[in-house]
């Protein structure tokens, strides 16, 4: 018998079951059915349906609600936060939404409010501890610092390790200037700082935060996407009458631990007073005036940040307008960060089978910068004599204040740094994407997505006449020194996917999906430099003598081509199998013509490499289901995957050519050799893990192992120059990079009135070289090469994070040799061991989330366990007799070891007993040194890295202002603890910046400024 | 219609495969051109002539031949006036790095565009630097990789040894010759005669560019004095080919600058003192104690120790050479008008003789001094250094005893040098005077001077030391020769200071340095294995005598 349906228009509210605030925005679903609606900003929502059909009621981040349709037309629904997310969606590459469980491998997700409520000006910053396997290095604690972002390990010696950052499905610029190969000054990449460019990204912008880490994940963007892809959703507009969302934030920060320097001993050498930046002279005079210098250079700083939203819209038409200003004053006099962003998002059901959205984002920045390094304001503030006061940095005639000796020899005071040789850099930046969505049939979906990301980034970076760096030298003054960058950066995206889903059978399902990508990348850079100012306080490249002006052209293009196919095969939600296989082209393997050889290679610029994961939802079945009813669900998922990566630099297989800035010009061959036969760099990836979660979902355990093998390094050794070059890029060398990352969520309490969360992110990865092209010894970073004979290496059986140096001269059984005029230890042997690992043992984040009624209290606490830090400043200060443990130089000592005296080597060398007194002998703490000494082994850092208290305001009494929907306070703490054994002033430290390639200065702490503790108070509004 | 479906199939495959090149194909670098004719390729290579040559020199050949100094005490600085070198390090690799990668391919890129588009003068020029630079390079380091240089792909190259390397250059100096005498379709002549951008030896003057082949022939065959073939023919050959060479010193071999910065300045000028391919003076501009001191070497040969006995404390000398190429005081005073040098391997023990920039004027900026200026021109090869070669030859030929033709060859090799100073080495802001004809006569008159009336009084000594003032300065390498090829003699190089054993280097062994080591980051790192086949790893190789200056054929 067949009974007609009786279709009723059904309403409701859904809410949040844990503070009854109304939910807009979530789907409501007729299962099996095709009808579906939104919840409008009230929560309310209205659906026709019939009598015994399933309401279906999703949300990100909830636990999905099916409510059959009896009687009663009004369904009022309470969705709880879903602890456990295990049946979650997850967006994985090009927007294809994924069921999590039909994931080979590890996809954590987190939301962008949560990253927002840390304040930080950057998303990544807040990302750091919050997703296992991902390690975020800042290179400094100034506003606008660079970082490497980093998913499982370094993977590559020389070339890029920085996830790709992909927005809505495109992604984007998220490149470092390098100072080296783009400006006129070709200088190292380590004395300046330029932002990487995912720094322009609003965080308040942010929906969720999608990590992808394995290759097998990312296959899917190819080349660009071998070191792992951070898979950005941003907010889109809801349903609704228009809401405007208003928030606040205004921090006031300061900068707590310094280096600690010595004030007892002046200025001199061997105990004898001499004006200089040697502290080995005799002790200051009694009732010498001892300045506080750190504390009278560095300032409070001050930030506020302001976020203006309207959204609204109907089902069928949404849009969102968010408008962000920020402007961030940091701890070190006049640096600063400011930031004006504005995105519009629309999106439009054209006709029911085709949905467009389009974004448009514009962002205006300005950097206020710093000199970081050698002469940076803290290696500067430690050299400044603390009998003198810093705040007196110039004369009535405002030229530079001296101490000690001329312009052309003394260092800068800092405050002079700084308010006399401004560094900015300014941005202008348009990120603009569309998205047509088109489901032909019920079966079909065909996904188009182009994207520009068009960048305009000019600096000035600027040495007075009257500084130390701009004065150049009494026989040729420089007279001032000003540099000028204009850089264009856009990249187009196009990417094209289709797929199909389809049942076959009993229980098994199959998706299909085709997908075409093409990228294109370029980056122009013109800069000028010209040195000897008319006008000494003046800066323009103008005001510069016109035969000292220079100019420099770079170029950087490259274009990619990928296809890709994937199926998804599943039975039930038991068991899935993934196969994936992509073709990259990448012009940076298409050959150019060879200025060498006048002749142009054979192309070889695709490669292809396929990857397949399989997943097992262990608990779909029944026998274990039963057997074990604690265990909601569990799954075991494996991957294998290949991935290949593009040589990381463009036009490398052809020989180019230079201009030559000497008598006549003209043009002579580059440093680097080209290279005809350079293919990509191959991962292989095996990774294993299994998802459980108990207690219904109230406690959630992911544990993930991988081994990653990086053959065909791309590298760049130095040659025999009997091959015509110095350089080339070279394939050779094999990276392993092994690991275990854990992810432990837990809700231990749960009432109507109390919540608490937790999540515990674990991540430990052992990266080691295995070999390296020609049984090199040694292949260095020379940019990190800043203080001694200390420096960045890969050594072949060392880790990744391997740092080398000299030694004192030893004897057969190891002891120190020590000359028997001097008594002093020698470093004659120039070659460099491996003397230090900077990768921690383990790092750990951990977030705790209460809730009390309308309180919330959110705290992340973030460990890095082992590993060793360098500390190049302590390096340096000691050396110059400005570091406190120096302070004992009075006290004679006899230095272990046996005399270099003809015997050192027979079983009965003479032991040392030659007694210095490093106060008359001041050659002791320059002679008396070893890299190794400031090599900081085995550092812990805890830090309390964000804590946020906030308070909701009942809707009750805001509905009597009839105006204010939602009003809430929050007070965020920023990098309030720093518990640590390193003696310095912040383990995450970075003598480069983020452009270098490789590991790079990561863990090399020179100058660098610590993390300041900021206080966030702010509100957000609804309106 | 099956066709059709075909036809379109392929149409649409080439289609996609064409756009797809397109859209790779770009991976040239639009900032620089690809390919680089031979006239835009020549101005950088001369200049590398004189920055290779000059940065080795100032840092360790003209230590080695104690044409200048350190004052410093310190090992680095001292390690070459001891007669050793650095270990893991550059220094004294410049040379090398010139010959294979500053010249190199561009070079190799300028003869055959020059070749292919018979632009014949650029061949001619082109081989004769190509056969300068391989000369300079086994002078300094003994076997060099020639064969296999440049080899695309490869990564070790085999080294060949001094006599293969001594033939190739006769053989590309003939080559050189041979284009040097074709005459191109469409002539090169304005565009080498283009100041600055052209050619900036001899602007493009192919019967100069020929002279300076024969001179580095000379000079070649001069290096083989003990060889038995020496007396029996290659004398002969000096004898021949200074003949055919440079007339006077108009026609010097010098590399010219525009000198409007340090980069296009000379290297040994005021401009570059600070920079760190000089070092004459620290980056701050203060006077670095480790180059670049004058020294009691030339002191001594200047103020009567050629033939007589040096007048310590000098404040004139009939040798005008001296207020010229030397300057008076000490660093703090240049009031003091007695001229001092440095006793080489003495360390600190004069730390106030002065820089060879000249002195230091109360306004701070040093005027430049002789060739030490950003403007002066620098040589690669003169008129006086070829006629020292002949007399030379001339007189080992007559049995090691002075003629009047050896005598001659003499004489005019000492008037040439004040030639040369008054025509390159007065280039400074505020110059010094020019060396009168009274100076001159006085001088050619004294008795530091053999005269022609007396041709039996001629020794080796008179040649050599004489040949070692006129090459002071500049000429490194070839200097260098004269005292190996002469074992260091003291009799021959009397103002030379011999080190004692326990002056010297550690490693070396008690001997005195015989030849560079190749560059570090370049062989040490990649051709160990090739240089272990010779000794190269050994510790005292730079001790190893050439093949050049021993008496086997």
């Amino acid at each position: 018998m067949q009974t007609y349906a009786q279709s009723v228009a059904v309403t409701g509210k859904v809410t949040s079951a844990e503070d009854g605030f109304p939910l807009p925005g979530v789907t409501v679903k007729v299962k099996n059915g095709t009808a579906a609606v939104s919840t409008n900003n009230d929560g309310i929502y209205r659906i026709n349906a019939n009598r015994g059909q399933v309401l279906v009621f999703t949300f990100v981040g909830m636990v999905k609600q099916e409510v059959t349709i009896g009687t009663n037309a009004t369904i009022n629904v309470k969705l709880a936060t879903d602890a456990g997310t295990i049946n979650e969606v997850v967006v994985t590459a090009f927007n294809i939404n994924r069921d999590k469980a039909s994931l080979g491998y590890s996809a954590q997700t987190i939301k962008g409010d949560e990253v927002a409520q840390t304040q930080r000006e950057d998303f990544f910053g807040g990302l750091q501890g919050r997703v296992a396997g991902l390690s975020v290095n800042s290179t400094n604690g100034n506003p606008g610092a660079s970082a490497q972002i980093v998913l499982r390990g370094f993977t590559s010696i020389s070339g890029d390790n920085n996830a790709l950052i992909v927005l809505d499905g495109v992604p984007i610029n998220n490149s470092t200037l390098n100072q080296t190969s783009q400006l006129v000054s070709g200088a190292a990449n380590r004395d300046q700082d330029y932002s990487n460019r995912a720094m322009d990204i609003n965080p308040a912008d942010i929906e969720t935060y999608t990590i992808m880490k394995g290759p097998e994940a990312t296959a899917l963007y190819g080349s660009a996407g071998a070191g792992g892809a951070i898979l950005i959703t941003t907010k889109k507009g809801k349903t609704g009458n228009t809401a405007i969302n208003y928030s606040n934030s205004f921090r006031v920060e300061r900068l707590n631990k310094f280096p600690e320097i010595q004030t007892v001993y002046n200025s001199g050498s061997n105990g004898v007073f001499a004006s200089s930046t040697i502290f080995n002279g005799p002790k200051y005079l009694p009732g010498t005036q001892i300045y506080d210098n750190f504390a009278n250079f560095y300032r409070t700083g001050f930030s506020q940040k302001h976020n203006l939203a309207f959204e609204g819209g109907t089902d069928k038409f949404t849009y969102r307008w968010s408008n962000e200003y920020s402007n961030q004053q940091g701890v070190v006099p006049t640096a600063a960060y400011k930031r004006i962003s504005s995105r519009l998002t629309g999106s439009a059901v054209v006709s029911p089978l085709l949905k467009v959205t389009t974004t448009f984002n514009y962002i205006n920045s300005t950097n206020n910068k710093v000199n970081k390094g050698a002469n940076g304001t803290l290696m500067q503030l430690t050299r400044f004599s603390p009998a003198f006061d810093i705040r007196q940095y110039q004369n009535p005639d405002g030229s530079r204040l001296l101490h000690y000796t001329t312009i052309f020899s003394e260092y800068d005071n800092p405050l002079w740094d700084v308010n006399k040789d401004p560094a900015i850099d300014k941005t202008d930046r348009v990120l603009a994407n569309v998205n047509f969505n088109l489901t032909p049939t019920k079966w079909l979906n065909i996904n188009a997505i182009f994207g520009a990301d068009v960048g305009s980034n000019t600096g000035v970076q600027v040495y007075n006449g009257q500084s130390y760096k701009g004065s150049g030298s009494a026989a040729a003054p420089t007279g001032g020194y000003i540099l000028n960058y204009q850089n264009l950066a856009k990249i187009y995206n196009g990417t094209f996917t289709a797929s199909a889903k389809t049942k076959m059978g009993k229980g098994f399902s199959g998706t299909y999906i085709l997908g075409y990508t093409m990228n294109s990348f370029n980056s122009n850079t013109t800069s000028q430099s010209g040195t000897n100012f008319y006008d000494g306080n003046f800066y323009s490249i103008n005001n510069t003598l016109p035969t000292t002006r220079t100019a420099y052209l770079s170029v950087i293009r490259y274009n990619n081509l990928g296809a890709f196919a994937q199926a998804i095969l599943g039975y039930k939600s038991l068991l899935y199998v993934t196969l994936t296989g992509r073709v990259d082209a990448t012009s940076r393997l298409y050959p150019s013509l060879d200025a060498n050889t006048g002749t142009t290679a054979t192309a070889h610029p695709t490669f292809a490499y396929p990857s397949a994961s399989l997943a097992f939802n262990f608990t779909e079945i029944d026998v274990i289901k039963n057997a074990l009813p604690w265990l909601d669900n569990g799954k075991l998922r494996t991957s294998y995957a290949l991935t290949g990566k593009e040589p990381y630099k463009e036009y490398a297989l052809g020989t180019n050519y230079v201009s030559a800035v000497t008598t006549g010009g003209g043009y002579a061959l580059s440093v680097n050799g080209g290279n005809p036969n350079l293919k990509p760099e191959t991962s292989k990836n095996f990774e294993a893990g299994i998802e459980l979660s108990f207690l219904k979902n109230r406690l959630g355990i992911d544990f993930n192992y991988y081994n990653l093998t990086s053959v065909d390094q791309i590298i760049n050794p130095r040659l025999s120059y009997a091959s015509g070059f110095v350089l080339e890029l070279l394939n050779g060398g094999t990276v392993r990079n092994r690991g275990y990352e854990a992810t432990i969520t837990g809700a231990p309490i749960r009432t109507k009135d109390f919540n608490w969360d937790v999540t515990l992110n674990y991540t430990q990865n052992r990266g080691t070289v295995i070999s390296i092209a020609n049984q090199l010894p040694e292949l260095y970073d020379s940019d990190t090469w800043v203080v001694g004979n200390l420096r960045s290496a890969a050594s072949p059986g060392s880790s990744t994070g391997n740092v080398t140096g000299t030694r004192f001269d030893r004897n057969k059984a190891g002891q120190i040799l020590i000359n028997p005029t001097s008594g002093l230890p020698t470093v004659s042997d120039g070659t460099f061991y491996p003397i230090g690992d900077r990768t921690p043992k383990f790092t750990a984040g951990l977030i705790n989330k209460f809730r009390y009624k309308r309180f919330n209290l959110s705290f992340l606490w973030d460990l890095r366990y082992g590993g060793d830090v360098i500390n190049d400043t302590e390096y340096e200060i000691y050396t110059r007799g400005i570091s406190t443990k120096t302070l004992d130089r009075e006290v004679p000592r006899v230095i272990t070891g046996v005399l270099n005296d003809g015997l050192q080597n027979t079983d009965h060398p003479t032991p040392n007993t030659i007694s210095v007194t490093p106060y008359a002998n001041s050659v002791y703490y320059t002679t008396n040194v070893a890299p190794e000494m400031f090599v900081e082994h085995n550092i812990k850092a805890l830090r309390l890295r964000d804590a946020t208290f906030g308070y909701d305001f009942p809707p009750a009494t805001l509905a009597r202002t009839g105006v204010i929907k939602t009003l809430s306070v929050f007070l965020t703490v920023t990098d309030a603890i720093l518990i640590t054994n390193y003696s310095g002033t912040d383990p995450e430290s970075n003598a480069t910046n983020a452009s270098a390639g490789g590991i790079g200065g990561y863990g090399i702490d020179y100058g660098n400024v610590g993390k300041p503790m900021g206080f966030n108070l702010g509100l957000r509004v609804k309106l | 219609m099956r066709n059709i479906y075909k036809i379109t199939a392929v149409i649409a495959a080439l289609a996609f495969t064409t756009g797809c090149k397109k859209y790779l194909d770009i991976n040239s670098n639009p900032a620089v051109p690809q390919v680089v004719k031979a006239e835009i390729l020549l101005p950088p290579i001369e200049f590398q002539m004189c920055n290779g040559t000059a940065q080795d020199y100032e840092r360790a050949v003209s230590k080695l031949t104690q044409n200048m100094s350190g004052v410093n005490t310190e090992d680095a600085s001292l390690q070459w006036e001891k007669q050793g070198y650095i270990g893991g390090s550059d220094v004294s690799g410049v040379m090398w790095r010139m010959t294979y990668f500053d010249l190199g391919i561009n070079l190799e890129n300028l003869i055959k565009d020059a070749i292919a588009n018979q632009k014949y003068e650029y061949a001619g020029i082109g081989y004769a630097i190509k056969a300068w630079a391989y000369q300079i390079t086994t002078d300094a380091y003994g076997p060099i990789v020639l064969d296999e240089a440049f080899t695309p792909g490869q990564l070790t190259f085999h080294y060949n040894d001094q006599p293969y390397v001594y033939d190739k250059v006769r053989e590309w100096g003939n080559l050189s010759i041979k284009y040097l005498n074709m005459t191109s379709p469409v002539s090169s002549a304005s565009t080498l005669a283009a100041v600055g951008t052209g050619d900036g030896i001899y602007k493009g003057d192919k019967t100069k560019w020929k002279k300076f082949v024969y001179g580095l022939f000379a000079l070649q065959y001069g290096h083989l004095v003990n060889k038995p073939a020496y007396v029996t023919s290659y004398a002969d050959s000096v004898i021949k080919y200074v003949g055919l060479s440079l007339a006077n010193e108009t026609e010097d071999a010098s590399i010219y600058f525009t000198a409007s910065n340090f980069a296009d300045a000379n290297p040994m000028g005021v401009l570059n003192a600070p920079k760190l391919n000089s070092g004459w003076l620290s980056a701050t501009g203060t006077q670095t104690t480790y180059y670049g001191r004058q020294t009691s070497t030339i002191l001594n040969l200047l103020t009567g120790g050629v033939r007589g006995t040096a007048v310590a404390n000098s404040i004139t000398s009939v040798d005008p050479r001296l207020s010229r190429f030397l300057t008076a005081g000490t660093t703090a005073s240049t009031t003091a008008v007695t001229y001092i040098g440095t006793t080489p391997t003495a360390g600190s023990a004069s730390p106030t003789v002065p820089v060879i920039l000249g002195p230091l004027p109360s306004g701070g900026t040093y005027n430049g001094k002789y060739i030490f200026t950003d403007k002066a021109r620098y040589p690669i090869m003169t008129y006086s250094q070829l006629q020292f070669a002949l007399a030379e030859a001339l007189f080992i030929k007559n049995g090691k005893v002075g003629n009047t033709a050896a005598v001659t060859a003499y004489r005019n090799g000492i008037s040439a040098t004040f030639d040369f100073y008054n025509q390159y080495g007065r280039t400074q802001a505020t110059p010094d005077p020019a060396i009168s004809a009274t100076e001159i006569a006085a001088y050619m008159a004294s008795s530091e001077v053999v005269q022609l009336a007396t041709p039996t009084l001629l020794t080796m000594a008179d040649i050599m030391q004489q040949k070692y003032i006129a090459q002071w300065g500049w000429g490194g390498i070839e200097t260098w020769c004269d005292l190996r090829k002469y074992h260091y003699d003291p009799t021959i190089f009397r103002t030379f200071v011999q080190p004692p054993t326990l002056a010297l280097s550690s490693t070396n062994g008690g001997k005195m340095s015989y030849r560079l080591r190749p560059r570090y980051n370049s062989e040490y790192v990649w051709n160990s294995e090739e240089l272990a086949k010779f000794g190269g790893l050994l510790s005292n190789y730079n001790t190893q005598e050439m093949w050049f200056s021993l008496s086997t054929p």
